[in-house]
């Protein structure tokens, strides 16, 4: 690459290049700091001033690397809030930024070119929708249009978006053959992943935490059944189960997650026995930047690859090894009627006796009462669920405030509140007297997208109870279902729609029409998750077995050739054409071979003349037979060149002309 | 060492060349004379492939895998579109003019920019520049260029042969550079640099031929001509100027009998002085359109004058090889 000054003014690559480098901030809104996002309209402010011609000279090297010091200083400051993963975003932005200014070799906008690449890709982690994929590809393209003109400076732009747009249709058949056929490898090492998203469950569960998932209709999960549907009061898909109490926010244990440690390290992981009724299905999760998974109680891996990248951890709970930071699919098996009776009870029921000291004194006096009242743990677990059935206890999705000791207020004072508030009460007053329990988050229910297919958003968050009575294992309680069974069988928007707030409403009252054309779009972003975002090891797997029958060593190096004879194939049918491109018509090509021809012959080059004059010059050298057939040739040539009323079939040409040749060359050995 | 080795190196390159890519006047470019290999950043830009797939295995983002196969498709068909732009490229040179020794001249390249049929013109950036020379020369092809010019610079005088021309796009991406190595078959004469020196015409008698013919010169005012663009402006009548009248100058004839022929002198130091020293005197003698003829060794140019005369004289000094040495 010449490395000469590049223009300042007029200089079209660096327009595109800045045009590209603002779009693509903006659309990184969400991970970039703010300042960031300024100090990158700003340079690109600047490089559109000189491209015009506004401003003269280009920042100096010394200006920008001083900007660069005080910038890079102040995102090592932001960068502890940040995260890893969006520290080095924001730097990438904001080095991409200051090359902007310094713009002036080729090496820079190649350089340039390549973290504009690279922060597409970025793009894609904080956004894997089908209108993010649209709006990055048409970014692509101008990116490489931007490329483009750095080394065609003079082609307009519509020529160039014209070139590489049928480049890239072009590439886009051998890329799709390559994301089927390459192997979709494991994540190799542990990745930075940014901070946990705003909405979604978390390990920390205050009681009016939950209540706020309920004004989002966010996706969180897809899942599509092999068969039918089970029935609502089936659907709790339990995500977190939270040991640790301390009088107001339950949280996941820190002895458990040591236990589950050491159990990573000995490769020892929980896998509980399972027979029977069972529900098969693949859950297509949402990104969450989290580990834990969605499923129904008692889940296993449902194939080879899922088993590879889950960790069954003693609670139930299923884990991604690596944190969903994109769309994840994953099938699973439920046996609904398997006991959960297969941990270790010792340590269960160390862990979920736990009560904090003090705290929540109304409470701790009304559970012994009721202990005392009651014959066994089943009764005074009834007694507990007919006490939240009195006609006082409500069930609301915008619970008080309560600050201090949250559960005697709610007992006993407020009577009213969400899931949370009575999973939590409930499974306190469980501990109180003597009986394991520990609250469950997760989701409940789920909306029919297909009939085979469960949508799961952010509104239909849960919280239930789990109990350990002895010699039935864990044993889900839903005191929710007791204060407002309409939750569970119709699910919540159905059964509080009124309570919902005013976007919820306008949601809930849309009109058919509306309602067809976001079902149309749900249904859309359910096949783009489960066939771009879904696609991993096991349906590529299904795929090549579609394909080949079973896999054997030998198929896959059929298919390897095959694949490398496909991808040159492409190439062939995209450029060979264009050298066989034919420049002249048929008719003339046969005619100019047979002057050829009589030209070896006689010795007479035809030169310019006229096709008639040549048949003059040469008729007398000609023998008989050739002569004639050559007479015939250039009429007819002549009457299809010349003559546009006649529209000769070129092919009686073509058999004249072989007819010539074959018998010059039969005089031609004759003579010799 | 190296340098042996580098110089061995060149040496086989440059026969192996000769048979792959012969010289020839008028180059078409084919699959024999091209050389396709990915450009740095090419090599660059699949390093960037490989960190997106690991990037996208890693956050199992099938997205970004998406991207990086289809950056490797890319890739991949770059290298057929630069081929296919660069084997349109089709240049011949221009004869190449004369230039006296340290002085600049140029090849110029004609592009063959006729479009026949339904072949498209390359396009993109051409660059340009002498087989291990240093400075790069760029053209765009998509701005009708006619000409793709290359200086040359001799410090010797002779008949040099021109090395080949290296011609290399990066069009489309950047991601390939084609290249190729043309001989166009040149050689560039160089005159010895002329040297300022006193006038040694030696005279010959011409007993023979005492005619009146006259030659143009300083000697004799002969008549007043209207001035044309390149006479000396020493000659022109400032005072016809000055009186607001047509441009005129004097001529002079100078009477042929001051012919003669340069020659080299009996003793001389340094060849090459003594030939750029003749340099000057052709050049001066041509100006003033005197006749004079060269004798150098038993090469002789017989007394004459005008364009054609100049140019013979010029190329002998330029050719000259010393012969038999009359110095010392």
């Amino acid at each position: 690459m010449a490395n000469k000054r590049l223009p300042i003014a007029g200089y079209k690559a660096s327009l595109f290049m800045a045009l590209f480098l603002m779009m693509v901030s903006l659309s990184l809104w969400s991970p970039l700091l703010i300042w960031v996002i300024l100090l990158c309209l700003c340079t690109v402010t600047v490089r559109v001033a000189l491209y015009l011609g506004l401003y003269r000279h280009a920042p100096s090297t010394r200006t920008v690397n001083l900007l660069a010091v005080l910038s890079a200083v102040a995102l090592a400051w932001f960068s502890l809030e940040l995260g890893l993963l969006k520290s080095m975003v924001n730097l990438l932005v904001m080095s991409c930024s200051l090359k902007l200014l310094m713009l002036s070799r080729t090496k820079d906008s190649l350089q340039l070119f390549a973290a504009g690449l690279f922060l597409i890709g970025c793009g894609f982690i904080f956004s894997q929708s089908m209108a993010a994929m649209a709006f990055y590809s048409c970014l692509l393209l101008f990116l490489i249009v931007t490329l483009h003109s750095t080394f065609a400076p003079s082609l307009s732009f519509v020529a160039q978006f014209k070139t590489l747009g049928i480049m890239g249709v072009q590439a886009l058949p051998i890329a799709v053959i390559l994301f089927l056929v390459m192997p979709q490898l494991p994540p190799l090492w542990k990745m930075p992943s940014s901070k946990a998203t705003s909405t979604g469950l978390s390990e920390q569960v205050s009681p009016g935490d939950i209540a706020s998932l309920i004004e989002s209709d966010e996706l969180v999960f897809n899942v599509a059944f092999d068969g039918p549907l089970p029935p609502r009061n089936e659907r709790y898909w339990r995500a977190i189960t939270l040991e640790h109490f301390d009088g107001k926010t339950w949280s996941t244990s820190i002895e458990r997650k040591r236990v589950d440690q050491q159990y990573k390290v000995l490769g020892h992981e929980f896998s509980p026995h399972v027979s029977g009724r069972h529900y098969r299905y693949d859950v297509i999760a949402e990104p969450t930047g989290q580990h834990w998974l969605y499923a129904m109680d008692v889940a296993v891996p449902g194939s080879y690859s899922s088993n590879q990248s889950i960790w069954q951890s003693a609670d139930y709970q299923l884990n991604a090894i690596q944190p969903l930071m994109s769309k994840r699919s994953y099938a699973v098996v439920s046996y609904p009627d398997v006991p959960l009776d297969q941990t270790l009870t010792s340590l269960d029921q160390r862990l979920n006796l736990q009560v904090p000291d003090v705290g929540n004194p109304q409470t701790r006096r009304w559970a012994k009462q009721l202990a005392s009242q009651s014959k066994d743990a089943n009764d005074y677990i009834n007694r507990i669920l007919n006490y939240f059935a009195r006609d006082d206890f409500a069930y609301t999705l915008s619970p008080d405030d309560m600050p201090s000791n949250p559960i005697d207020t709610f007992l006993f004072e407020r009577k009213a509140g969400f899931c949370a508030h009575y999973a939590s009460s409930m499974a306190f007053v469980l501990r109180l007297s003597g009986i394991p329990a520990r609250l469950v988050t997760g989701y409940q229910g789920g909306e029919k997208l297909k009939d085979d297919v469960l949508t799961v958003r952010q509104y239909d968050a849960h919280a239930w109870v789990e109990a350990y009575l002895e010699g039935k294992g864990w044993i889900r309680f839903d005191p929710t279902s007791v204060v407002a069974p309409n939750r569970i069988a119709q699910g919540l928007s159905m059964a509080f729609g009124e309570q919902r707030n005013q976007d919820a409403l306008m949601r809930l009252n849309q009109s058919d029409l509306l309602k067809s054309v976001a079902q149309f779009f749900n249904e859309m972003d359910y096949l783009w998750s489960k066939w771009v975002l879904g696609f991993n090891a096991d349906k590529q797997q299904n795929l090549l077995e579609d394909l080949l029958g079973s896999i054997t060593p030998n198929k896959l190096s059929m298919l390897f050739l095959a694949i490398i004879a496909a991808i040159s194939g492409l190439l062939m049918l995209y450029y060979l054409p264009h050298w066989q491109r034919q420049t002249m018509s048929k008719p003339l090509k046969y005619y100019l071979k047979s002057v050829e021809t009589v030209s070896r012959y006689t010795g007479v080059e035809r030169g310019t003349m006229p096709p008639a004059t040549f048949f003059a010059q040469v008729k007398d050298v000609l023998p008989g037979p050739s002569k004639n057939i050559f007479e015939q040739l250039t009429l007819i040539y002549q009457a299809m060149e010349y003559d546009p009323k006649r529209n000769g079939n070129y092919l009686e040409l073509k058999a004249l002309q072989k007819q010539l040749k074959k018998t010059l060359a039969f005089t031609t050995r004759k003579s010799q | 060492m190296l340098k042996v080795l580098k110089q061995r190196w060149h040496n086989r390159m440059q026969s192996w060349l000769d048979k792959r890519i012969p010289a020839a006047g008028k180059q078409r470019l084919s699959h024999q004379s091209i050389f396709i290999f990915p450009s740095k950043f090419g090599v660059g830009f699949l390093i960037m492939c490989v960190c997106l797939f690991i990037l996208g295995t890693n956050y199992q983002n099938n997205l970004m895998l998406l991207l990086c196969y289809f950056l490797v498709a890319l890739f991949l068909l770059n290298l057929f579109k630069s081929y296919v732009n660069f084997c349109k490229l089709d240049l011949s040179a221009l004869p190449v003019s004369p230039i006296f020794a340290g002085h600049q001249g140029q090849i110029q390249l004609k592009l063959g920019l006729e479009k026949t049929g339904n072949i498209t013109l390359p396009s993109g950036l051409l660059l340009v520049k002498w087989w291990q020379g240093d400075a790069v020369y760029s053209y765009d092809l998509n701005q009708s260029t006619p000409h793709i010019s290359l200086p040359t610079h001799f410090d010797k005088r002779g008949n040099h042969r021109l090395p080949r021309v290296m011609c290399y796009t990066y069009f489309p991406l950047g991601l390939y550079r084609c290249w190729t190595y043309l001989d166009f078959d040149q050689t560039q004469l160089v005159y010895p640099n002329p040297v300022p020196t006193k006038m040694t015409l030696s005279r010959i008698e011409q007993d023979d031929d005492k005619s009146n013919a006259h030659t143009p010169g300083h000697d004799d005012f002969a008549a007043l001509q209207p001035y044309r663009q390149g006479d000396t402006l020493n000659h022109v009548v400032w005072k016809q100027v000055a009186k607001g009248g047509d441009w005129v100058s004097k001529s002079f004839h100078s009477p042929l009998s001051s012919s003669g022929f340069l020659t080299l002198p009996a003793h001389y130091r340094d060849l090459e002085l003594a030939l750029s020293h003749l340099t000057f005197q052709v050049i001066e003698l041509s100006d003033s359109k005197a006749v004079f003829g060269l004798k150098l060794g038993e090469h002789i140019v017989n007394p004459s004058s005008g364009e054609h005369h100049r140019r013979e004289c010029l190329a002998l000094l330029a050719l000259y090889q010393g012969g038999t040495n009359h110095g010392e």
